[in-house]
């Protein structure tokens, strides 16, 4: 049985009073597309902030392909392979299109200033090899007209799939998307399901945090489902789409409160 | 854009031959002012403004001063101590600095700029306190003013050629992205922290360099030459200046270098009608020089071709091509 | 002698908690690091010559005229100036120092450098655990903790108070219940300036009078900001008593020069420790 990517075990959040998380358990294995649904305020993006390094748990621990990186720095894990990007439009708003994602690779002249600035050799063979996936990824996310536009002056749609292409530029082996097609129209969200795909085609496995039932049951192989920051239930989307408790807790928040 | 510069570096290059001592001297200070403002914008673009750059001028100075008056070590020598020994207090400041943000930053700097102030006046045995360090030797006999001319424009044009190496690397656009979006830079894998620190450090490095022209040009030193005020100014220079270009501090620089002197700022209402200009400066153009340009050119942009031609020239910056 | 240097100190820490709460409050409510607020201080004292040595003004009517003055001008100055530079740090820091050097030369030139002196509002000593206090020096510090107090109430107990406390800790929240932040800003510049000059009010009978008298209190007034955290009253208050003792201590032992390096210092120390100060928040 191979390992999962990524591994959490009883994760809890506590914010001051708050429990934000409450006993976590998740499992993604390699080259799944695994969705993260719930109703608002679940915790969702808490528990993205705490496997990618931006909050420390109060509790539980986080297994990355087997390494414990619960509690560590978000630039460590970055390079570790676990990659996140942001809700909404969180771009480089000053640099090209294709710098923005350059930006983002690993590449040898990050850890030589003075190699990189003296121009050496070796480093700029590297470079280049480095270029060739910029532009791949250039092309799979759709930004070939763009690519050296101010992120100012895309249209909301491109805007999105720059902030997935710098997830994807900073070589994730997991790629966890917060959000992808909040506020997309439905021509939107069919390039964005469709760069999801592609993305897993090319052995990335991906996570997923979702408002919109309709995309996560129509990309994800497995969903997991919190309210108030407990997992109350995972599974195919067919089976989430029947299960009561998750019925119950969208409907619930929904309502007001009958307690 | 090649042959504009050119010209004016050639220019520079006959200048003293005809203009006189005194406006040499002016054109001295602005060479060695540009080299502190285009260091400090270094760490500036990251988002994080310090105040104790004229402390590194300051160190420097005293650097070079020391070694070449004590030891008598030949001044290429003190030049290079002169570079070298604020970033080692760069790093030493920097690096536990790096935990606080924004406005504590400024702060803990000025901090550290204070106390640096007090060891230069009370270390007496070493700086000879408020009284200064007289007759620093240099590369010239004392009074001679084209050697450190041309010392200080050859200061000038190597740093501004670092720095605009430095801005075309990938390095360069780190320090870019860390100012734009601290969270995301993190995300990718930038370090911050030890990018920061090597901006600060390289700063520092070249307002030593300064520091050390400045002292064996002037020929005497002392704690008041490196006051509060010089820190306000360099801050002033970059912010005026506009700090996302490199040619932003360089123009702030020269501009507030040449006003502050051609008003001679020794008189009270000479200060006033600074303080005036510099308030109206910072209210009608916040983001500088370099942000009133880009306003303009997008004004004419909307008017003029559309934005969209790709610029090939421009997007080899990161990875070199 | 120790209990003088305690007193001493404790005379200074009151003084300099009336610039500092002012100061912190200003950061913590509009992001604003105030250059000019030595010259708030400064003006509060010149106002007391001007009013009471010049045209004979009765002191306590004398000292209400500056604060108010004062006050006026910090509000007229945020309305005015500070208000484009809402949320740009560096901007505004340039801003206030050009004010802070308009003002400075402004005085200097219409003043001159010569000290004046402001006749005392009351004479003789008091004897406190065994070690005399002068009347006027008493009553600094009494005018002091009533101010402070005066401002404790007003944040905790008032409307207007709460309205401030909602916009230091989240701004947007604040605009969304209502509440005109802008308004808010103009208030807490007034009030911070106003006690600035309550403080040069204050100490002008004491201490002589000159245009850069507020240089030193405005380097206090930065380390005891640092040291109690950026935007925390209680931190200010605590903070400006830990400098006052110190700044006290080594002035007794190793000169007033040197105390101001090792306040200094200590910020330093502390902020390395504590990133934010002893009760910052952010």
């Amino acid at each position: 049985m191979e390992m999962p990517i990524l591994e959490i075990e009883n994760l809890t959040m506590r914010f001051g009073g708050l429990e934000a998380l409450k006993d976590v358990d998740i499992r993604v294995e390699k080259g799944e597309i695994v969705g993260l649904i719930g109703p608002n305020g679940a915790g969702k993006s808490t528990l993205f902030n705490v496997i990618s390094g931006f909050l420390k748990p109060t509790q539980g621990k986080i297994y990355f392909n087997g390494k414990n990186i619960t509690g560590r720095n978000s630039s460590k894990i970055c390079k570790y392979g676990l990659v996140r990007t942001f809700q909404g439009t969180k771009l480089f708003m000053n640099l090209q299109v294709v710098e923005n994602i350059q930006i983002a690779c690993h590449t040898p002249t990050r850890t030589n200033v003075l190699g990189d600035f003296l121009g050496l050799p070796g480093i700029r063979k590297r470079e280049c090899e480095a270029q060739d996936r910029v532009t791949k990824i250039i092309k799979l996310t759709g930004l070939e007209k763009v690519e050296n536009e101010l992120p100012k002056n895309l249209p909301h749609g491109h805007q999105r799939a720059l902030g997935v292409a710098i997830g994807l530029a900073a070589n994730p082996k997991l790629l966890c998307l917060d959000e992808p097609v909040t506020g997309m129209n439905a021509e939107e969200i069919l390039m964005m399901t469709d760069v999801i795909k592609r993305m897993r085609d090319q052995g990335i496995t991906i996570l997923l945090v979702e408002h919109s039932m309709r995309t996560v049951m129509g990309v994800c192989d497995r969903v997991f489902v919190l309210d108030f920051g407990e997992k109350i239930a995972e599974g195919t989307p067919e089976e989430i789409q029947c299960n009561e408790e998750v019925i119950r807790a969208y409907l619930g928040s929904s309502d007001e409160a009958h307690t | 854009m090649l042959g504009a510069i050119i010209a004016i570096l050639a220019f520079l290059i006959a200048f003293p031959w005809f203009s006189g001592d005194y406006y040499a001297h002016i054109l001295i200070l602005v060479f060695l002012n540009v080299v502190l403002a285009v260091g400090y914008r270094l760490l500036y673009v990251t988002g994080l403004g310090s105040f104790c750059h004229a402390t590194f001028y300051a160190i420097g100075g005293y650097t070079s001063s020391l070694l070449a008056m004590r030891l008598g070590l030949p001044y290429a020598l003190c030049l290079l101590a002169a570079g070298l020994v604020p970033v080692i207090f760069a790093i030493a400041i920097g690096w536990p600095s790096m935990r606080v943000k924004g406005a504590y930053f400024f702060l803990a700097t000025f901090a550290f700029f204070m106390v640096m102030d007090s060891v230069f006046r009370h270390w007496t045995s070493l700086t000879n306190g408020a009284m200064g360090l007289i007759n620093i030797p240099g590369i010239a006999p004392i009074g001679t003013l084209k050697p450190y001319y041309y010392l200080s424009i050859g200061l000038m044009v190597f740093t501004i050629l670092i720095m605009y190496r430095l801005d075309r690397s990938r390095f360069g656009a780190e320090l870019l992205a860390i100012g734009d979006d601290e969270e995301l830079a993190k995300s990718v894998g930038i370090n911050v922290a030890v990018t920061r620190v090597i901006a600060f450090s390289i700063g520092a490095m070249f307002a030593g360099f300064a520091g050390s022209i400045y002292a064996s040009y002037i020929s005497f030193i002392s704690p008041a030459s490196f006051s509060l005020l010089s820190t306000i100014f360099i801050l002033i220079w970059v912010v005026i200046g506009g700090s996302r270009k490199l040619w932003g501090p360089i123009a702030g620089a020269v501009t507030m270098t040449l006003f502050a002197e051609l008003l001679r700022m020794s008189g009270t209402l000479q200060a006033i009608l600074y303080a005036i200009v510099l308030l109206a400066a910072i209210m009608l153009i916040p983001q500088g020089m370099v942000g009133l340009v880009d306003r303009l050119r997008e004004r004419k942009g909307r008017h003029g071709e559309s934005d969209l031609k790709p610029k090939r020239e421009e997007s080899a910056r990161v990875i070199p091509s | 002698m120790i209990s003088q240097i305690i007193l001493n100190g404790f005379v200074l820490g009151a003084t300099i908690a009336l610039m500092a709460i002012g100061f912190t409050l200003i950061f913590g409510i509009l992001r604003v690091v105030n250059f000019w607020h030595g010259e708030a201080y400064m003006f509060g004292a010149v106002l007391i010559f001007f009013l009471r040595e010049q045209h004979g003004v009765n002191y306590v009517l004398a000292v209400a005229i500056a604060v108010a003055a004062v006050a006026l001008l910090g509000l007229v100055s945020d309305q005015t100036i500070m208000r484009r530079f809402r949320g740009d740090l560096m901007g505004g820091v340039i801003a206030t120092i050009a004010l802070y050097l308009l003002f400075q030369n402004g005085m200097w030139y219409i003043f001159g450098g010569r000290p004046r002196g402001v006749s005392s509002v009351l004479t003789g000593n008091i004897t406190i655990l065994g070690t005399s206090i002068s009347a006027g020096r008493l009553l600094v510090v009494i005018a002091s903790f009533i101010a402070i107090a005066a401002l404790g109430l007003f944040i905790n107990r008032t409307k207007l108070g709460k309205k401030m406390r909602a916009v230091q800790q989240d701004r947007e929240a604040a605009q969304i219940q209502g509440i005109n932040a802008n308004r808010i800003y103009g208030l807490t510049f007034a009030m911070a300036t106003g006690l600035a000059a309550l403080a040069g009010a204050l100490i002008a009978p004491i201490y002589a009078v000159t245009p850069v008298m507020g240089g030193g209190p405005l380097m206090l007034t930065f380390i005891v900001v640092i040291v109690g955290g950026l935007g925390s009253i209680s931190g200010a208050f605590l903070a400006s008593f830990i400098i006052g003792f110190q700044q006290s201590f080594t002035a007794a032992y190793w000169g007033a020069e040197l105390s101001l390096a090792v306040s200094f210092g200590l910020a330093l120390l502390i902020l390395l420790v504590l990133p934010r100060g002893l009760r910052g928040e952010e």
